[in-house]
């Protein structure tokens, strides 16, 4: 645990488990750099090749999302965003509220704090995401609890896009990420192919 | 022929090279942006890094992509041509409009002569001053080339 910092209802972990959970393997998953694509890392040992791990370019998995469900090769695309990478690009809402197509879906792990370079505070405990997303014409829920979470994936099963502010505490990352990003790259393009052959199919 | 930005825009950014266009505002640029928008996936992004990520994953689903910014632009969007579109290895041709050296605006004469050194840093492809030699930066930019340039000084 990162001292001094607020202690809220559900860890990254337990976020990101319970989406992972929540998805199928035809789902894409797409995590912004830092603790939440390491700790991705852990959680989706058993298949990989679902998740593109960010490993720079904070701000962008919500735009780089957004191009990848335009093209429609793959499933629900999945955007795992922290409130300070989303708040580096809120721009990227607007965008997603205009161009989105069906299976985007945005979680922000919102745990008010740039916990990757030491917990400096992001201001968004005194700023109301969800109603800046719904400003954007997006629908915002929120989660406070893994039940939150499951509804919020089972209600989207074919609609989008749609965001979801996860409430989180602060927590220790899980380990490195290891792999090269050409092969995190060559092995997501991969399933991404394999996925489309297969959701084609009668 | 003095090259005018609808036209080269018109000739390069056709249909059958790209599904996708990416674009930020770029002065001179609104004639094409319109047109594209009745053949292609015209995208308006809101800055151009996040013009930069869509096209990114634009082609990690296989879709052809190129974005279109102003060379003010080209400083904003570094970090994500570093960090995500080479990193990933995620081609896609930048079209970089130059305002030039003798633009009416003083703050974008300036921008085009030290954003011409990032240029090079970054490895830009092809220098187009006119519209001799539009054909082959087209090609180059079809081959998935990183970064083409328009100046119109």
């Amino acid at each position: 645990m990162v001292s001094g910092l607020p202690q809220l209802a559900m860890d990254r972990l337990t976020l990101l488990r319970t989406i992972w959970e929540s998805t199928t393997k035809h789902d894409c998953l797409i995590s912004a750099l830092g603790f939440l694509s390491r700790d991705l890392w852990s959680v989706s040992h058993i298949d990989r090749a679902r998740c593109l791990y960010c490993l720079g370019s904070m701000g962008s998995v919500l735009p780089l999302g957004l191009g990848l469900a335009l093209t429609k090769k793959a499933g629900r695309v999945v955007c795992l965003e922290g409130d300070g990478s989303l708040l580096m690009n809120l721009g990227a809402l607007i965008s997603a509220a205009r161009y989105g197509p069906s299976g985007l879906l945005v979680v922000i792990s919102d745990n008010g704090v740039y916990e990757s370079t030491g917990g400096q505070a992001t201001r968004a405990a005194a700023v109301d995401l969800s109603a800046i997303i719904r400003g954007t014409g997006l629908p915002a829920e929120e989660a406070i609890n893994t039940e939150d979470v499951r509804r919020f994936f089972e209600h989207v099963s074919m609609c989008g896009p749609r965001v979801l502010v996860a409430k989180t505490s602060v927590q220790e990352p899980g380990p490195r990420i290891t792999e090269s990003v050409i092969t995190i790259r060559n092995r997501f393009v991969q399933r991404i192919n394999t996925s489309q052959q297969e959701l084609e199919q009668p | 022929m003095k090259l005018t930005l609808s036209t080269f825009l018109s000739s390069v950014c056709t249909a059958d090279r790209f599904d996708y266009v990416i674009v930020v505002p770029a002065s001179g640029a609104a004639a094409f942006y319109e047109q594209a928008a009745s053949r292609q996936q015209v995208v308006f992004a809101t800055s151009e890094e996040e013009a930069i990520a869509i096209a990114s994953g634009i082609t990690l689903g296989q879709g052809r992509a190129t974005v279109c910014m102003q060379q003010s632009g080209v400083g904003n969007c570094l970090n994500t041509v570093f960090t995500l579109a080479d990193a990933y290895a995620l081609m896609f041709p930048i079209l970089v409009l130059d305002r030039g050296r003798r633009d009416d605006n003083e703050v974008q004469r300036v921008s085009s002569v030290r954003t011409e050194t990032l240029l090079n840093t970054l490895g830009a492809q092809f220098f187009l001053m006119d519209s001799n030699g539009m054909t082959a930066c087209a090609e180059r930019m079809a081959a998935k080339e990183r970064w083409s340039v328009v100046c119109l000084s």
